[in-house]
C-alpha cells in the first residue's frame, strides 16, 4: 500500500510553519470503484472524461493533507458581474459583460471554459472601457475627494491604491500599484484630464490579469507536488467565489487583512455564516444549472406546429430549475433527495398549466404536482426539454445524461465504432427500433444501461409536458431499468425513477463529486499519477456530506473547509 | 495632424472623406494603407483563405459522381445547387485525416482534435492560422472565426497547440466588434485611441507581474491571454474608414440558420472586401445537440440516427437533402464572393475555399476518406473542375497513401509557400504512415 500525501522531497512547503496549523486527515479509503460502461470493441487511448473513469483499483491511504490542484481560472461571467458592481455599483455596469463560458460538459467555473481568446479579450477591453468612461463620470463621486490638475495628485494616488487593493482583493505590489499609478500620471501630463485619466486606470485594471483571475498560491515556494498552506487573502477571494459568487465582504475582507483565515476553524465560521445567504442558493442554482446541462434549454428550437405554447412558456422554464433549488435550499430541508423528488415546484401560471397542475396563489409561487407522474428535477421541463429535439423526446440522451452527471457513469462512443442505429420508422416506436441495437454486442454494452434509463422518461414529450401517446400516435410504455447501480430494478415513469435516485447512495456521491469539480474548476483526475491525490480530497467531502443526510449546505461548507481551499499543491513548472 | 506612435507602429489620423451612408461616423477598423493596396500576393497565387466546416460527413454516392476522367464527374443529389459553380470546384476522394488515428476520445473528439491541425490531439495550429501567420500585413485582424449556430470552441480551428479559437455564432455580435461604430471628430477619436493604448501598455505590465508563483499549465494559458492583448492593441488603437455590411434584420440566429448564414456570408465579404483579414473560418457548430439543432431536416432524431446508418443504408434521401442543405449555403456564401468584383475578375477568384465535414460516410465516425473540396482558386495556373481519385471513398476500411497533411501542404504552396511537410509526419498507427509533400497533382 502506498501511502500517499507524502510529497517529493522533505516536503519542504508543507513543514514550513505556515502549514502547520493544519491537522492532516489520517484516513483509508477504498478507491472509487464505480464503472464504465464498454462497448465492444478496441480499447484505444481515452479522452478526459466527465466523471467517470475508473483505473484505481487499490486501497488508498489519505494519511496527509492533500492540497488544491485548482488551475487559474477566469471569472465566470457572474462572477465578473458580481465583481465590478461591488468596485463600482450597479450603474457602471450597465449593459456590459464579458464573453460566457463555452463548454458542452462540465461546469462554468471550468478553468478550459473560460480561456481568454483574442476575440475575448477584445470583448474584454470594450467591456472594461465603456464601464470605466461610466464609472468616471462623477469623479468627486468616484474617488471620494476632487482631484487636481497635476500629474501626482494626493488624492488620485490615494484613490488609485484603494481601487487595486480592492480589485485585486489583496494589497498590490508596490510595481502593480506603481503601474496604475503611471497610467494617471503620464495622461495628466500629456494633456488628459483627471476624468480621462482615471477612466484609462478603471479601463486597464479590469483588464489586468490580478483582476480577471482567480490563482491561488502558497504562503512559501515549494517543490512540485509539495503542499503548501494557500494565503488567506486567496482563501477570502476562494470562498466568496464559490459561495456567492461575488468578492469577499467587508467581513471576509477583514479577516484575511488580520490574517485570521487560514484554520479549519476560522474558516468554516465564515463558510457557515455565508452559506445561510440567499447567494449561495443563486450559486447553488447555477450548479444545478450546469450539472444536469439545463442551460440547453435556452435557444432550445421547437418546433412550432407541434409546440405552440413552447414560446409563451420557455421563459418560466429558464428559470424554474432556480427558483426551485432557492425554495428547498432556504426555506426547505436542503437534502439532494428532496432535489430530486419533490412533488412540488416553484413557477408562474404558464408552469403550472404545462404540468396540469393548479395554478400557483398570486401568479407565482409553489405549484404541487402530481406525484405519481413529477418527482424533483430530472421530471421538469428544463431538464426534459435540454434533453429533446425539436419536436420528438430523446430518450438515449436523457439516459446517457442522467447516467453520466447524476450517477458519475463513464460513457464514452468506442473508438473504431463502426456505429449505426436504428432508421427512422414511424411505424414502429423509439424503444422498438433501438431494440436492435441493444442486441448488438458492440453497442449492448452501455446502451442496456442508457436505454431502459431514458425510456422511462418517454411519459414527457419534447418539452417536458406528460402525455399518453407518442408523437406518431404509439402508446407511451414508460416502463425502464435501472441497471448497475445501488439502486437496481424495474421501474415505471419518471416519478418513480426520481424516487429511487433520490435515495441512492452512488447519486449522493455523485453530486459530492460534481460540487468538488465545480470549486475546483476542473474535472477530478480519475487516471495517472495524480488521481491518488484528488481521491483523497473528494473522500472527506464525500463522507461528509453522507454524515449531514445529502444535506447541500452541508456539502458546500464540507469543500469550503476541505484541505481543497486550506492548502495548495505546489505546480509543475513554478518559475 | 497628429501624430501618435504605438507599439503596432505610426498611424496618421486626419480628415477622411466619409463614406457614403455612414453618416459621420468614423467605424473603428484596422489601419491599412490602403484598401487593396497592400496584401496583394503575386496575380498568380490566391490572396484569401475560407475554411468551412460541418459536421458529420457526407454521403459519396449523391456528392460529385466520378466518370471517365478527373475532369468528366457530374453532380448528385447532394450537390446538385451547386451545379453553375461545378467547375470553380476541385473534389479529392480518397484522402485520410491520418493524426485522428493517434488522437484521443471517441469519434467526434479525436475528429476534431485533428481534422484541420494534422496533428492529435489538438497539437498544433490549425491550417486557416498557419495560412493567416503567411499572408498577414500589418493592420490585419486575426482570422474571423464565424459559427452558424452556437459559439463554441470546438478545437476544430486552433491558433496553436492546445489553443482553440472561438468560433463566434451571432451575426450581430460579430458585425459589432468589426464594425462598431464610434460617433465623434476624428481628433477625439484619436485621443481616445491614444488613451486607450496607454491602458493596454499597463494591461501588459501587470500580466508580468501577476506570473509568479504559477504552473507551467497556468502560464501557458496566461501567455495566450497576453498574445490576445496584442490583438486587441491592432483593433482599439487603430482605425480606418470602411463601408460596414447591412446584414438581414431580426430574426434569432440559433434558430434560423438561412438567415444567419447569410448575414455571415454579407460580414465575410466586407472584411475581405475592406481587407481587415485574409482569412475566414465559417464553422457549423449544431450537429450534435438535439436542443439545439435548428429545425433542420425535420428535426435531430432522424439526421442523428440516418448519419449513423448511413454507410449500411446508402439509399437514405433524408440524409442526401441533409447534406444538400449545407451545399445550398456553400453555394450561396461562393455566389457571394463571386458578385463582388475584383480587379480583373471577382473576390472569388482570389479566395481558396477548403471544404470539410469531419468524416467521408457519417456511418464510420473515423478518419477514411474524409470529405476534402476546393473552391475558388488554387492559382492562376491551376485548373478547377476537376475530382481527383487517391482511393475508393467506397472502401471504408482502406488504407489511404495520403493525408490530410498533404492537402494541407498543396494548399500552403498554392499561397506560394515552400513547405513541404504540414503537422504529424510518420507513423500513424493503423492508418499508415503520413508522408512528406503536396498531394500529387492537386495544384497541376
Amino acid at each position: 500500500m502506498t501511502p500517499i500525501g507524502t510529497h517529493a522531497g522533505s516536503g519542504r512547503g508543507w513543514q514550513s510553519g505556515a502549514v502547520k496549523r493544519l491537522a492532516p486527515l489520517a484516513l483509508a479509503i477504498t478507491a472509487f470503484t464505480g464503472q464504465a460502461c464498454t462497448g465492444g470493441l478496441d480499447t484505444g487511448p481515452r479522452g478526459p472524461t466527465g466523471a467517470g473513469g475508473r483505473d484505481i483499483d487499490r486501497p488508498i491511504t489519505c494519511d496527509s493533507p492533500v492540497g488544491s490542484s485548482a488551475p487559474m481560472r477566469r471569472l465566470t461571467v457572474e462572477q465578473w458581474q458580481g465583481s465590478v458592481r461591488a468596485l463600482l455599483g450597479d450603474t457602471a455596469v450597465g449593459g456590459s459583460v464579458v464573453p460566457a463560458a463555452l463548454y458542452r460538459r462540465g461546469f462554468r467555473t471550468f478553468a478550459e471554459a473560460n480561456e481568454v481568446s483574442a476575440d475575448a479579450a477584445y470583448d474584454i477591453a470594450e467591456a472594461s472601457f465603456a464601464i470605466a468612461e461610466r464609472a468616471s463620470a462623477d469623479l468627486p463621486g468616484l474617488m471620494g475627494c476632487t482631484p487636481g490638475p497635476g500629474a501626482d495628485d494626493a488624492c488620485a494616488s490615494e484613490w488609485i491604491a484603494r481601487f487595486t487593493r480592492e480589485a485585486f482583493r489583496r494589497a498590490p505590489s508596490a510595481e502593480e500599484l506603481s503601474t496604475l499609478r503611471g497610467v494617471y500620471s503620464s495622461l495628466v501630463s500629456e494633456g488628459y484630464t483627471p476624468r480621462e485619466a482615471a477612466s484609462s486606470v478603471i479601463e486597464a485594471t479590469l483588464q489586468t490579469p490580478q483582476f480577471l483571475y482567480l490563482a491561488e498560491r502558497g504562503v512559501s515556494g515549494g517543490d512540485a507536488g509539495s503542499v503548501v498552506a494557500t494565503r488567506d487573502h486567496d482563501i477570502a477571494a476562494r470562498l466568496s467565489y464559490f459561495l456567492w459568487d461575488e468578492p469577499p465582504d467587508d467581513m471576509l475582507a477583514a479577516a484575511a487583512d488580520a490574517g485570521e483565515l487560514h484554520t479549519r476553524e476560522q474558516i468554516e465560521g465564515h463558510a457557515r455564516r455565508m452559506a445561510e445567504d440567499p447567494r449561495a442558493a443563486a450559486v447553488l442554482g447555477r450548479f444545478v444549472e450546469d450539472w444536469l446541462e439545463i442551460y440547453r434549454v435556452r435557444g432550445a428550437q421547437k418546433d412550432a406546429a407541434t409546440y405552440p405554447a413552447w414560446t409563451t412558456i420557455v421563459d418560466s422554464v429558464e428559470r424554474e430549475h432556480l427558483d426551485f433549488v432557492e425554495e428547498i435550499y432556504m426555506r426547505g430541508d436542503r437534502r439532494i433527495s428532496t432535489l430530486l423528488g419533490a412533488a412540488f415546484t416553484v413557477g408562474d401560471d404558464s408552469l403550472a398549466d404545462l404540468y396540469d397542475a393548479p395554478r400557483p396563489i398570486g401568479g407565482f409561487g409553489r405549484i404541487d404536482l402530481e406525484p405519481s407522474e413529477r418527482a424533483g428535477l430530472l421530471t421538469r421541463a428544463g431538464f426534459l426539454a435540454s434533453h429533446s429535439g425539436s419536436s420528438e423526446s430523446a430518450p438515449v440522451v436523457r439516459g446517457a445524461t442522467i447516467l453520466r452527471n447524476v450517477l458519475c457513469v463513464d460513457i464514452e462512443l468506442p473508438i473504431g465504432l463502426m456505429v449505426s442505429s436504428p432508421s427512422p420508422d414511424p411505424s414502429r416506436t423509439v424503444r422498438e427500433r433501438f431494440e436492435e441495437h441493444r442486441s448488438d454486442p458492440a453497442c449492448g454494452g452501455c446502451h442496456e444501461q442508457i436505454d431502459p434509463l431514458g425510456f422511462g422518461l418517454e411519459a414527457f414529450d419534447a418539452i417536458g409536458a406528460f402525455r399518453m401517446t407518442d408523437e406518431h400516435g404509439h402508446e407511451i410504455d414508460a416502463s425502464g431499468v435501472l441497471a448497475r447501480t445501488d439502486v437496481d430494478g424495474a421501474f415505471v415513469g419518471g416519478a418513480e425513477l426520481s424516487a429511487r435516485l433520490a435515495e441512492s447512495d452512488t447519486v449522493r456521491d455523485c453530486v459530492a463529486r460534481q460540487m468538488l469539480q465545480y470549486a475546483e474548476g476542473r474535472f477530478l483526475e480519475t487516471r495517472g499519477d495524480t488521481a491518488e491525490w484528488d481521491q483523497c480530497a473528494f473522500e472527506p467531502v464525500r463522507a461528509r456530506f453522507e454524515e449531514s443526510g445529502g444535506d447541500m449546505r452541508e456539502l458546500l461548507i464540507a469543500i469550503a473547509t476541505s484541505d481543497a481551499f486550506l492548502a495548495r499543491r505546489i505546480p509543475q513548472g513554478v518559475e | 495632424m497628429t501624430v501618435y506612435k504605438h507599439r503596432t507602429g505610426a498611424f496618421t489620423v486626419g480628415r477622411r472623406a466619409f463614406l457614403a451612408g455612414t453618416g459621420g461616423v468614423i467605424l473603428s477598423l484596422p489601419f491599412i494603407e490602403a484598401i487593396h493596396g497592400i496584401a496583394k500576393a503575386a496575380p498568380s497565387q490566391p490572396r484569401r483563405f475560407v475554411v468551412w466546416h460541418q459536421g458529420q460527413g457526407t454521403q459519396y454516392d449523391q456528392w460529385a459522381i466520378p466518370g471517365s476522367s478527373e475532369t468528366d464527374f457530374r453532380f448528385g443529389r447532394i450537390l446538385e445547387p451547386l451545379t453553375d459553380l461545378r467547375d470553380r470546384f476541385t473534389f479529392v476522394y480518397g484522402v485520410d485525416n491520418k493524426a485522428r488515428a493517434l488522437s484521443a476520445g471517441d469519434g467526434h473528439v479525436s475528429t476534431a482534435s485533428s481534422i484541420l491541425c494534422g496533428m492529435p490531439n489538438y497539437g498544433g495550429p490549425s491550417i486557416d492560422q498557419v495560412v493567416f501567420e503567411r499572408l498577414r500585413q500589418p493592420g490585419h485582424r486575426s482570422p474571423l472565426h464565424l459559427a452558424i449556430g452556437r459559439s463554441a470552441r470546438t478545437g476544430r480551428f486552433l491558433t496553436g497547440p492546445n489553443a482553440r479559437a472561438e468560433s463566434v455564432g451571432n451575426p450581430r455580435q460579430v458585425f459589432d466588434s468589426l464594425f462598431t461604430s464610434t460617433m465623434g471628430s476624428a481628433d477625439e477619436l484619436a485621443r481616445i485611441r491614444a488613451r486607450r493604448g496607454r491602458a493596454l501598455d499597463a494591461v501588459r505590465d501587470s500580466f508580468r507581474s501577476f506570473r509568479s508563483g504559477l504552473g507551467a499549465a497556468d502560464r501557458e494559458r496566461l501567455d495566450r491571454h497576453e498574445q490576445g492583448i496584442t490583438e486587441v492593441e491592432t483593433r482599439v488603437t487603430t482605425s480606418r474608414e470602411c463601408a460596414p455590411p447591412t446584414l438581414g434584420g431580426s430574426y434569432d440566429p440559433l434558430a434560423d440558420w438561412v438567415r444567419a448564414s447569410a448575414d455571415m456570408f454579407e460580414i465575410s465579404t466586407m472584411a475581405f472586401a475592406c481587407d481587415l483579414t485574409p482569412v475566414i473560418t465559417i464553422e457549423w457548430t449544431e450537429d450534435h445537440d438535439p436542443a439545439q439543432f435548428a429545425a433542420f431536416r425535420g428535426g435531430y432524431a432522424g439526421w442523428h440516427e440516418e448519419v449513423h446508418a448511413g454507410e449500411t443504408r446508402r439509399g437514405l434521401t433524408g440524409l442526401h437533402e441533409g447534406y444538400r442543405y449545407y451545399a445550398t449555403r456553400m453555394g450561396e456564401m461562393l455566389r457571394r464572393f463571386d458578385a463582388y468584383p475584383e480587379g480583373d475578375g471577382t473576390m472569388l477568384d482570389h479566395t481558396t475555399v477548403l471544404w470539410t465535414a469531419d468524416f467521408g460516410y457519417g456511418g464510420g465516425h473515423n478518419g477514411k476518406s474524409v470529405q476534402v473540396a476546393l473552391a475558388g482558386t488554387l492559382g492562376a495556373g491551376v485548373p478547377m473542375g476537376r475530382l481527383l481519385r487517391f482511393g475508393n471513398v467506397e472502401d471504408l476500411w482502406a488504407r489511404a497513401q495520403w493525408s490530410t497533411n498533404n492537402v494541407f501542404v498543396s494548399i500552403l504552396q498554392a499561397f506560394g509557400q515552400t513547405d513541404t511537410r504540414f503537422g504529424h509526419v510518420g507513423a500513424a498507427s493503423d492508418y499508415g504512415p503520413v508522408l512528406e509533400g503536396p498531394l500529387p497533382g492537386l495544384l497541376g
